[in-house]
């Protein structure tokens, strides 16, 4: 009885921690990659995102700082669980990820840094696909130090 | 608490805009001190999660290229005028803030 008593306060305690260790996760190694091929590996492994007109990459073509290179990310599909920024040329190229919830439109506005002119690549996770945009980017000033 | 975060909500046909500035240097820990000459150590906010009262609409991830002084823009469905709305953020050093405001 004692024992049944314990494991269900074990149990009431891994679920009362659970969604506290959901809230505490940053992608040490993506964040940590710097090839942008490391950084799509450690998100989302042997998955290659397909190519799509459903993303739109909203960003200056030709950036005069990029310490603040504004950029607004929508999609035109259902169902996005997360949208990932990367920077091809950054010492680190992922740069942001967005986990949305169901109630998100799929769409988020951010300002980031763009070290030097690069592809600019946004991917999307929805419940079954992996989608992808690129945006070459020209910046006068790089934004990295 | 909350002196580091700026939020501002719109609220139309069922949608709730939240636009967000917080105040951080955001340091890559590339920069170095015009003045000492030494390199200015990494820090970085890591996370934020946004709430609509204990529902989490958004969660982000971010690294040292998220600009100083982040902004942040979205949109969520199902809060209605009145509701409250908390933004928190956590850095790579560990420290916090949050705010939270009332749907306008």
């Amino acid at each position: 009885m004692q024992r049944r008593a314990l494991l269900g306060v074990l149990a009431t305690v891994t679920l009362l921690l659970r969604p506290l260790a959901a809230l505490a996760q940053w992608h040490q190694e993506a964040f940590s990659a710097e090839q942008l091929a490391g950084a799509l590996r450690a998100l989302f492994g042997d998955r290659v995102p397909e190519s799509s007109t459903a993303i739109t990459l909203d960003v200056e073509p030709r950036i005069e700082n990029g310490a603040v290179v504004p950029v607004q990310i929508s999609v035109a599909v259902d169902a996005v669980t997360s949208i990932s920024i990367f920077a091809q040329k950054n010492p680190n190229p992922l740069l942001a990820r967005f986990h949305l919830s169901a109630r998100c439109r799929p769409m988020v506005a951010t300002r980031v840094k763009v070290g030097a002119p690069s592809d600019l690549m946004v991917v999307v996770e929805t419940r079954d696909q992996l989608l992808s945009t690129r945006r070459f980017v020209e910046v006068v000033e790089g934004g990295c130090s | 608490m909350g002196d580091s975060i700026r939020i501002r909500t719109e609220h139309h046909a069922g949608w709730t805009t939240v636009r967000s500035i917080i105040r951080h240097p955001m340091e890559t820990g590339f920069r170095v001190d015009p003045e000492t000459g030494r390199v200015v150590p990494a820090h970085y906010i890591t996370e934020v999660l946004c709430r609509h009262g204990d529902d989490v609409v958004l969660r982000c991830e971010w690294s040292r290229a998220v600009s100083r002084n982040p902004y942040l823009s979205f949109e969520f469905s199902g809060a209605r005028p009145g509701d409250a709305f908390t933004l928190a953020w956590t850095d790579n050093r560990g420290a916090s803030d949050s705010a939270t405001v009332t749907i306008a």
